[in-house]
């Protein structure tokens, strides 16, 4: 979605709901995406995922448009308080694999081999730091751009490139050396 | 362009190429990631998109905010239907039915009682200005028919109001031929259409509704359901309703099941609200006499008889039965057995009512931020902080209106925070007759707003907003038990903070002008003002050092220099009873602005990025303290910066728009990863054990004579007694915590980092911890008495290290146990309270039933610590 649809989408969606559901249906698989990577839990991941679209529905109206990307970083913001309360709350790292590859729709033979590379991606993803941790979700799951992740954290967006790129080859690195061994 | 440059740029376009385009980025790790997103369950995503649009709907009927709203016309893709001569006022209760309606067509509320397969488009309305005949042909909706008219309607058709309707579109079916039902004088029909559905009337709320309420007809409105979703049990007629108490809250538009309700009765039938497991007692308001604060329904509280106290009573009846006045208390069986008992042989017996010390009651940390605006930019780095709070300060002058504060707590809430309101008046305007009287009104007028808290007034030890000579805490008390009580009357859940008196040991230098903070709260508790608080105000905005710190500050060690010795001194004053409220606090940055002059010079050398972590860090102290209930950082985005008000150097966002502290807030209390403390072995009164975990018995904030840098007053600290003893103040016990030992003689503990930074603060001030092995359910006990109860422990104490002080043991006394530890005995006093005497072995040692595992586990270790347990009978 372009920026002039999408601004012209959310300013319908504050008073359509025709349009809020449109935004909600461009939304949801991202945000979904991100939440259940980060909690690793799928009850979890659903009650989160329904706060942060409730918190928007409430809010919505007032938010002001403010430039490429101000949505999504608004709606992510929400996404990444709630999961950061989430862990204060449990009080635990742990990134769980439980069934998060279940939901895929695959036959079995299929879904076990999923169930593997799920398992070895977030495996290697969980030997980043926290920081590389949150920007690969976001950037992989939440599909934002490096600007839009820059103002979930707070960050200088050439920061976020920088740890997107260390990151990445950290684990390309550790990913060949997985390859290698079963070979 | 360097090589990792080169690099970079590529890796970054191969990332969007995969990510935006779709395409293979030529790289397998890539490509696997993005294909790896974690999907959603099919139903969960159209379930959560129904209850969102039930929500969008429910929320512009409640604002009104869609001036499409004020009348509709519906658009039909089929055959066309007449609503003719449509009188207003059905038209907008057909207005908000058909909304309602339309809401469960797509899906129903949450928790609803629509289920998926019934869903299909939406409904779409544009407006008409006089719907006196609207033509049906706008009619246009797909899915199951629902349509609700509220219970007013239906009586006016009955009474022949609108015997002229001719509803007759209000059904329509999904893909199939419309049902199209008539609507008729008479109210309650279960409608046949010529389609395939058949509905039947439900009774549903048209408000949230709450426990013991007593329906009324403008509660409630009649859905009409197809027979095939409608819930079992509910309600049809409303008339079957109309006077029954509710015996659980109802929400809005939630269908009424005949298990909600019980019959109501010229008296109370208080059964649906008693509390599971207890008792409900009356007692006639003659009989009662309290320290003049106000008691509500919901109220928590202790009986105060001449032999007992009975704690912990609810209030959940006040009114009239049988023409006397009473109160009807829930409490434990044997509470009420015993109360009962001394009523019925004492008629005359006085009961005193007195608050209930709140101090055991588990206090829940929230933080936030003082805005200048609720409707503020800075929402989203708020959340981004972890913030739930906002605050912002009112100015009061008599007869203003509250409509701005109304849509201060409508912004706040829309963003979702929680909003404190501090209401603040002049003292100016404090002489005029009736002034606090007002001033408590207009608070109550507030509390209707339905904020979350109020603080009463700001800083009334400083002339600034009290009369020049007329301050002090029993003054103030004055005000804040009308303000308590009026905010109360009109709404109970708000909560009441008493006003932060500003942070000063000036009284000294400014007679009549000032008065110091610490005094002024003693007059405030002495004058009984935490009868009328649910939270003490403070104040902490001069620190220079971090919160974890009790010595360093350049100007010198007086207790408000400090955090920890605030708190100290404020949770002394107030005995702990209440929990304490910082309703500012800041640390002060020059970074980005002029130099601070010489007022504010003791900032001078704080950094931005120290005030990040510091307020982080404080956060972290703040919530392990288990005494702070609320943290309102001042400020959040204030700009005002000169010589005279550098206001703006407090705000976490910076002139330059960042906001250090949002990152550090966000990454220092919501960081989930555990930190490893590394201790010495041989710190004082450390006690080892094999164990892998651990409970770890911290006295926070343990005044001990022997800390250096500590210069307040002791002997005002102490219990009274004159005695120089060192006192336990608040405890943190840190369970099950896993230990990792050393061969070096170190050994760490793994602790989440609020945990980690009380655990080094009282390593820097050489407070010593208990590290004991973690007592589990499952831990064997050698011979155990069968009387031991359920989920106690059994300890086994040799006399040796018993002093019984003379008492005789009686196997089944309780008493409380006092530990004496340290290398000369005096350095620590841990009491356990409430042990009974389960069985005496004679050289076996005594055997004690210990409800608590952490107070089992301690004195299990008696013997190895070489400690003595004096015992002492406990209170009955």
């Amino acid at each position: 979605m372009n920026p002039e649809d999408e601004r012209a989408l959310i300013d319908r969606a504050k008073q359509q709901p025709e349009a809020f559901r449109d935004l909600y249906r461009h939304y949801f698989p991202r945000l979904y995406g991100y939440v259940a990577a980060r909690v690793g839990h799928v009850p979890d991941a659903e009650d989160l995922v329904s706060i942060v679209f409730i918190k928007v529905v409430e809010a919505l109206h007032r938010f002001e448009y403010r430039g490429e990307g101000a949505f999504a970083a608004w709606v992510f913001s929400i996404a990444h308080n709630e999961v950061s309360q989430f862990y204060r709350k449990q009080n635990y790292t742990a990134l769980p694999l439980e069934d998060m590859a279940d939901s895929h729709d695959a036959p079995p033979d299929e879904l076990v081999i999923r169930k593997e590379q799920f398992a070895r991606l977030y495996g290697l993803i969980g030997t980043l730091s926290a920081r590389r941790q949150e920007i690969v979700t976001l950037k992989f799951f939440g599909e934002l751009r490096n600007q839009e992740i820059a103002a979930v954290l707070g960050l200088d967006e050439r920061t976020v490139a920088s740890h997107l790129c260390r990151a990445l080859d950290d684990l390309q690195q550790k990913y060949l050396q997985e390859t290698e061994k079963e070979r | 362009m360097n090589e990792n440059h080169t690099h970079d740029k590529e890796l970054l376009e191969k990332v969007e190429q995969r990510l935006e385009n779709g395409q293979s980025s030529g790289s397998r790790l890539l490509d696997d990631l993005a294909s790896m997103r974690p999907q959603a369950k099919a139903d969960f995503q159209q379930e959560l998109e129904n209850r969102l649009l039930a929500s969008f709907y429910k929320r512009q009927l409640e604002t009104k905010e869609n001036p499409e709203l004020s009348t509709l016309t519906l658009k039909s893709d089929t055959k066309s239907r007449k609503i003719t001569s449509l009188p207003l006022t059905l038209a907008a209760a057909i207005t908000a039915v058909l909304l309602i309606g339309s809401a469960l067509l797509t899906g129903g509320f949450p928790g609803s009682f629509l289920s998926g397969g019934s869903i299909a488009q939406s409904v779409t309305f544009t407006p008409t200005a006089q719907p006196t005949t609207t033509s049906a042909d706008d009619l246009y909706a797909t899915a199951t028919a629902v349509i609700v008219g509220a219970t007013q309607t239906a009586e006016a058709a009955s009474l022949g109001l609108v015997n002229d309707m001719q509803l007759t579109a209000t059904a329509v079916i999904a893909g199939a031929t419309q049902t199209v039902a008539a609507l008729t004088a008479t109210p309650l029909p279960t409608i046949s259409g010529s389609g395939d559905v058949e509905l039947q009337p439900v009774v549903i709320a048209l408000q949230d509704i709450g426990e013991s309420s007593t329906l009324t007809a403008d509660m409630l409105a009649v859905a009409y359901y197809p027979l095939d979703i409608v819930p079992l049990g509910v309600v049809s007629d409303p008339a079957s309703a109309i006077g029954m108490v509710v015996n659980e809250p109802i929400a809005r538009y939630q269908p009424v099941l005949t298990s909600n309700l019980i019959q109501g009765s010229p008296l109370p039938d208080i059964s649906a609200v008693i509390p599971e497991g207890m008792v409900a007692v009356s007692i006639p308001v003659s009989m009662l006499s309290t320290a003049a604060f106000a008691i509500h329904e919901g109220d928590n509280l202790n009986l105060v008889l001449p032999s007992e106290t009975i704690e912990g009573v609810q209030v959940i009846y006040i009114g009239t039965m049988d023409t006397t006045d009473m109160i009807v208390f829930a409490m434990s069986a044997a509470d009420a057995a015993l109360l009962t008992s001394m009523l019925e042989t004492s008629p005359s017996l006085a009961v005193e009512i007195e608050r209930q010390n709140t101090a055991d009651t588990p206090v829940i940390f929230e933080y936030g931020g003082h805005v200048t605006d609720t409707n503020t930019n800075a929402a989203p780095l708020m959340l981004q902080a972890g913030m739930t709070w906002m605050k912002l300060q009112v100015d009061y002058t008599p007869g203003m209106g509250t409509a701005p504060i109304a849509l201060a707590i409508n912004h706040a809430h829309a963003y979702g925070f929680n909003i404190l309101l501090t209401i603040v008046g002049s003292p100016t305007d404090m002489s005029a007759a009736g002034y606090i009287e007002q001033y408590a009104a207009f608070l109550g007028e507030v509390a209707t707003l339905n904020p979350d808290a109020i603080e009463v007034w700001n800083e009334p030890n400083l002339d600034r907003t009290w009369p020049t000579g007329q301050i002090g805490g029993a003054a103030y008390a004055d005000m804040l038990r009308q303000a308590y009580q009026a905010i109360k009357n009109a709404n109970s859940e708000v909560m009441v903070i008493s006003a932060a008196p500003a942070p000063t040991g000036a009284e000294a230098a400014y007679p009549n002008q000032v008065m110091n903070d610490d005094r002024w709260i003693q007059e405030l508790v002495d004058a009984g003002g935490l009868d009328y608080m649910d939270c003490l105000g403070a104040h902490y905005v001069e620190g220079t050092v971090s919160p974890t710190q009790i010595s360093g500050d350049a100007r010198d060690d007086y207790y408000t220099r400090y955090l920890g010795t605030m708190l100290l001194t404020y949770s002394n004053l107030s005995s702990n009873i209440r929990p304490i409220c910082f309703t500012e606090f800041g640390y002060l940055s020059d970074d980005g602005y002029p130099a601070l002059n010489s007022y504010f010079a003791w900032a001078q050398n704080t950094t931005i990025d120290q005030q990040a972590v510091w307020l982080a860090q404080a956060a972290g102290f703040a919530r392990a303290s288990e005494q702070v209930r609320l943290m309102i950082i001042w400020n959040v985005d204030f700009t005002t910066y000169n010589a005279n008000d550098p206001t703006a150097g407090y705000a976490i966002i910076r002139a330059d728009g960042s906001c250090p502290a949002c990152v550090a807030l966000a990454g220092g209390t919501a960081n989930v990863a555990r930190v490893t403390v590394n201790i010495p072995n041989d710190t004082a009164a450390v006690l080892w054990t094999q164990s892998e975990y651990v409970d770890v018995v911290a006295p926070l904030l343990y005044v001990d004579l022997t800390i250096d840098g500590i210069s307040f007053e002791f002997q005002q600290l102490s219990d009274g007694a004159g005695d120089n003893l060192p006192r336990l103040v608040t405890q943190r016990v840190l369970s099950d915590v896993p230990i990792l030992f050393h061969e070096d003689g170190m050994f760490d503990l793994i602790l989440p980092p609020q945990d980690a930074i009380i655990i080094q603060w009282m390593m820097e001030a050489q407070i010593p911890l208990f590290i004991l092995p973690h007592v589990t359910d499952n831990a064997t006990q050698p011979v155990v008495s069968e009387s031991l109860s359920a989920n106690h422990f059994a300890v086994t104490i040799m006399q040796q290290y018993i002093d019984t002080s003379s008492l005789e043991l009686q196997v089944g006394d309780r008493f409380n146990a006092t530990i004496l530890m340290g290398e000369n005995e005096s350095q620590l006093v841990y009491t356990i309270e409430d042990i009974e005497l389960l069985a005496d072995n004679g050289a076996n040692g005594l055997q004690f039933s210990v409800a608590n595992p952490t107070d089992a586990g301690l004195l299990s270790w008696v013997e190895q610590g070489g400690f003595t347990v004096t015992l002492s009978e406990a209170q009955p």
